[in-house]
């Protein structure tokens, strides 16, 4: 097993080290999941096209775990043990959206008809319709 | 305590158990969130309310406090491993009241959307929405009560720059809460 394991072990016989270093790198990435935080926000509010938003969201959220996850939980400096294991666990979650995905997107038809309800539904839930509108009686069933 | 040489793999024994907790914790989390994402891309029936209604500026505050309370905890790490105590205790603090500080912001949200008409049953998206954050809160909970025994255990003198391995991995835990709300914030409030 890799050395790099060790490069943080708690259990490491070290004598007391200057951390000035790693402690000015965990304030750059803490400064860093700031702006990435605010520009998250700011581009929601841009109202760009749904799937640009949602392309340019999706990045600046894996940029910020990448981030929290080399710096803060010290993946960077681990072994092969560990890191592989989180990347299986990356890869098996990625497949339980990936996988099901094609099915959604292969009947252009549906999902612009699917768009439209969802945008009424959206509206009806904005424009808090009144009860005696969800309680009408359903039209009768032809027989 | 073990020490490193005395594994076959070179890690600690609770260094790699917390990180196969953590595997099954991103199962957990993975398998919602891959529910919630395919839901909403290919079903009718989940209606995302407007953004107005989802309090965007308090849970970006509500980010901050996070992200905040994990450059905290990190820093906690770097002050025991110098032999720091005081300064330990300082920013395990820090960690502490910015998890309380996400908790109280989280419950007046909870309260306010409540009102608004966004229930865990009042549709598909009202009960992902407090599925998804209520199993973070129970996680941002946990870690209170795990960095209140790390502060306590600091105090007694349990922690040097040459055994701190509790210290090590509840900060693993406690940044992993954090990923999980960096991922939950935008695909639940912005998108």
């Amino acid at each position: 097993m890799s050395a790099k394991g060790s490069s943080h072990g708690a259990a490491g016989k070290h004598a007391p080290v200057d951390k000035s270093a790693e402690v000015r790198t965990y304030l750059i990435i803490f400064a860093s999941l700031a702006v990435l935080t605010l520009m998250t926000v700011g581009v929601a509010y841009l109202n760009l096209p749904h799937a640009a938003g949602v392309v340019i969201a999706l990045v600046i959220a894996a940029i910020k775990v990448f981030l929290i996850a080399s710096f803060f939980m010290h993946l960077r400096g681990e072994g092969h043990l560990i890191n592989y294991s989180v990347a299986v666990c990356c890869v098996l979650v990625l497949i339980l959206i990936v996988f099901v995905l094609p099915d959604i997107g292969i009947h252009p038809a549906e999902e612009a008809a699917r768009r439209a309800l969802h945008d009424l539904e959206a509206h009806a839930e904005h424009m808090h319709y009144p009860p005696e509108a969800a309680d009408a009686p359903a039209a009768p069933a032809a027989h | 305590m073990s020490t490193i040489a005395e594994t076959n793999t070179g890690i600690s024994h609770a260094k790699l158990g917390t990180w196969a907790f953590l595997a099954s914790e991103i199962m957990l989390f993975g398998g919602l969130i891959s529910a919630y994402v395919i839901l909403r891309s290919g079903s009718a029936h989940l209606a995302v309310p407007p953004r107005s209604m989802m309090g965007v500026p308090l849970a970006t505050f509500n980010t901050f406090a996070l992200i905040t309370s994990s450059v905290t905890m990190v820093l906690a790490l770097a002050a025991i491993q110098e032999g720091n105590i005081a300064k330990f205790q300082r920013w395990i603090l820090c960690t502490i009241g910015g998890g309380l500080i996400f908790l109280c912001v989280k419950a007046y949200e909870y309260h306010h959307k409540w009102e608004e008409g966004i229930t865990i049953s009042s549709n598909l998206f009202g009960s992902f929405y407090y599925t998804l954050t209520g199993l973070h809160v129970i996680h941002v909970t946990g870690g209170l009560f795990l960095m209140a025994y790390i502060l306590w255990a600091g105090t007694r003198g349990d922690f040097t720059p040459d055994s701190h391995d509790r210290v090590e991995c509840a900060g693993l835990y406690w940044h992993f809460v954090d990923l999980v709300w960096v991922i939950l914030f935008p695909i639940l409030y912005l998108l």
